[in-house]
């Protein structure tokens, strides 16, 4: 079964730019999807089970916290490995992430680098 | 380069939803095959008469295996393909542009939180490895003081401090500085890059000969690699090992402000790309063993500081011109963005040394005079003058009575450590009152009051001190000190030069004059216990303290016969 890995950043060229870092999972059966926001994170994440999700935390209508909080309790998938993205300068709030049961967060700007390495350590994978 | 197969061109979604629907909208089966031969989509039918070559930009990424109508899909794809290497090339910029933003982000984190320079310059040249290609490179520092490296410059105490001297070290490059730690003159690093590439001595000469050097006394000086990879042609990096930058000793660079590359880059202030270094006409001893290189200044809003370098000598190893490194404007936008954030973080870190090394002054300077007195210097109140003058001051000699003969009946380290004990006390006295302590000479203690900072009533402070000096000692802690240091103190007040006296290379602040040598004869012919005083000092604090005539005395050295009066505490 493909392995399939969400992002989901309201922000365009971040959603890219993880993708392009991520492209070359895909020679691994990795398929990567994206979402613009909280609402359309949770309807793909409930239709096509990711086993990795890459979640902004400042996003409209919906934000991170609450994606990862129902995903996680409501949805009761805490399988799902969600990882946080916070902007720099907006302290992340560590309790709040543990309340909701993030399993990681990541600063922007991240590394593009760690950010493959955290997808492949993850999903298990061969190193690039 | 960004490259892009039919494989992943047909995983996208939104290009299998309309490769879905024209299948079913046109008349005919289609197939789409990749280079190998493939089928990517569809089934390959014997019967399908047409191949249509799917291209992107001139090369075949497959084709669509069908009838006429196919054609249309061989160019819908085409021009899909185009369109995702379009997005690709400029995520993948996207994404290199994101990398350096974080590098940025990471050194500025890192550098903001060094304050020694050494570590500066090594942090930013590693960080520097990581993002522009390289097998040698430095951070270039331009020195006002010769050989004050940054290290040497730490370990050096107050007493060999010279002056920053702008300008007054013209040619100095020629000669070997003294470097501490070990580190290697400049005639010796010259030496052995001549043994190894052997060079006319074109910079040498630049940098000596007088007509060569710019008017501009300002930018006299020397110039140091704080931190370098790669230029040490006595010990090569070992491959594939990176050699650890701190181990790595400090290594003048043979450069003159415009002139060479590098010293272009210095004096104007602006970074270079240089891709065939020893072509340029510019090239020069410090270019010497580059063949391509990037060069930005470390520049703050006031001056440039130096510059940061990196470079390849590709051809030294043999590679063709194909492999060669060269360089972009990306490279040396970057490496700018770099060196003006080093550049901060290295201001910062002089500021620091500038500042320990005040606080060194400053904690040297308080085993003389007060710590009050040592601010209002620093500060440097109109007042207070250390340039030799004439002031009205009170002298004040202290010694301590057959001191020669307690010497002879104690083992030598035994007499260091009571000195030290009465030296503090009577010092500590000395600072309460003010005074300044001007010298120990043997177990003798000569102290001023009124100098460098002015004291309208020096007679009355010395006295005071004088008294305090001595009930100090008659119930000193230690029974030794108390029952055998018995001193004599000799006062005197009046005008006298005061100020540095000496040479250039050492100086007293001393004083020099009448009233001294009267303090010195008095304490001379004080009794162990006793404070002799000149009448001047009398007549100042009759009012104060009570007096015994001693009537007139004749002191040794001294024509005129003087009163003196004893104080009665």
């Amino acid at each position: 079964m493909a392995k399939k890995i969400l992002i989901v950043d309201d922000e365009p060229h971040i959603r890219l730019l993880i993708e392009q870092a991520l492209e070359d999972l895909e020679d691994q059966d990795v398929e990567l999807m994206t979402a613009t926001n909280g609402r359309e994170a949770l309807q793909l994440i409930q239709d096509e089970l990711p086993q990795l999700v890459f979640l902004d935390v400042m996003m409209p209508h919906m934000n991170g916290f609450e994606v990862c909080s129902v995903v996680k309790h409501d949805l009761n998938l805490p399988d799902i490995y969600i990882i946080m993205l916070t902007a720099k300068g907006q302290e992340f709030d560590k309790k709040k992430g543990q309340e909701v049961g993030a399993d990681l967060y990541m600063t922007k700007p991240f590394d593009p680098d760690e950010l493959v390495e955290k997808a492949i350590a993850t999903l298990g994978l061969d190193a690039i | 380069m960004t490259q892009l197969s039919l494989k992943r061109l047909l995983r996208k979604k939104d290009i299998q939803f309309v490769l879905d629907q024209l299948a079913g909208a046109i008349a005919h089966p289609f197939c789409i095959q990749d280079t190998s031969g493939q089928v990517q989509m569809g089934t390959e039918l014997a019967s399908l008469p047409n191949r249509y070559p799917i291209e992107l930009d001139g090369q075949c990424l497959g084709w669509v295996l069908g009838y006429d109508d196919s054609a249309a899909i061989a160019h819908l794809l085409s021009m899909l393909a185009h369109r995702e290497l379009s997005q690709k090339q400029l995520a993948r910029e996207t994404l290199d542009r994101y990398k350096e933003i974080t590098l940025l982000y990471d050194i500025s984190e890192k550098i903001t939180a060094q304050l020694d320079l050494q570590s500066v310059a090594e942090l930013v040249l590693e960080e520097a490895r990581k993002i522009i290609p390289g097998d040698r490179g430095a951070v270039i520092l331009h020195q006002l003081e010769p050989g004050a490296t940054a290290r040497s410059v730490t370990d050096r105490v107050i007493s060999d401090d010279t002056p920053e001297l702008d300008g007054a070290l013209v040619g100095v490059m020629s000669t070997p500085t003294p470097l501490g730690n070990g580190q290697i003159g400049n005639s010796q690093i010259g030496n052995s890059q001549k043994n190894a590439e052997p060079q006319e001595g074109v910079a040498l000469a630049a940098a000596t000969d007088p007509e060569l050097v710019p008017n501009d006394r300002t930018e006299a000086g020397t110039f140091e690699a704080i931190a370098h990879f790669g230029l040490d042609v006595a010990n090569p990096p070992i491959e594939g090992v990176a050699p650890l930058l701190s181990t790595i000793p400090a290594m003048p660079v043979e450069m003159t402000p415009g002139a060479g590359i590098l010293g272009q880059v210095f004096s104007s202030g602006n970074g270079e790309i240089v891709n065939h270094v020893q072509g340029d006409r510019r090239c020069q001893q410090a270019e010497q063993g580059y063949d391509a290189l990037v060069c930005a200044p470390l520049k703050t809003q006031e001056r440039v500081l130096g510059l940061i370098v990196l470079g390849s000598s590709g051809s030294r190893k043999g590679l063709d011109s194909s492999t060669l490194t060269s360089y972009s404007a990306g490279d040396l936008k970057l490496l700018n963005a770099l060196a003006s954030q080093a550049a901060a973080a290295i201001e910062n870190a002089l500021l620091h040394k500038k500042e320990l090394r005040e606080a060194r002054i400053k904690s040297n300077l308080e085993r003389y005079v007060p710590a009050q007195l040592v601010q209002a210097i620093l500060e440097a109140k109109d007042d207070i003058s250390l340039a030799p003058n004439r002031k009205n001051i009170t002298i004040l000699f202290s010694d301590i009575r057959n001191f020669t003969s307690h010497c002879e009946r104690l083992e030598p380290e035994l007499i260091v450590g009571y000195l030290n004990e009465y030296f503090s006390h009577m010092v500590d006295i000395i600072f309460t009152h003010e005074g300044t302590v001007n010298k120990f000479v043997g177990d003798m203690i000569v102290a001023l009051f009124g100098a460098p900072s002015p004291m309208p009533a020096s007679e009355q402070q010395a006295i005071e001190t004088a008294i305090a000096m001595q009930r100090c000692i008659q119930s000193f802690p230690l029974a030794w000190i108390r029952d055998n240091f018995h001193t004599g103190i000799g006062l005197s007040a009046g005008r006298v030069i005061v100020g540095n006296i000496g040479s250039p290379q050492h100086s007293d602040y001393t004083a020099i004059g009448d009233e001294v040598n009267t303090a010195s004869r008095l304490q001379a012919i004080a009794k162990g216990g006793q404070i002799l005083v000149s009448r001047n000092v009398y007549e100042a604090t009759r009012h104060l303290f009570s007096f015994k005539s001693m009537g007139t005395l004749t002191l040794k050295g001294k024509r005129r016969a003087i009163e003196v009066f004893e104080v009665q505490y």
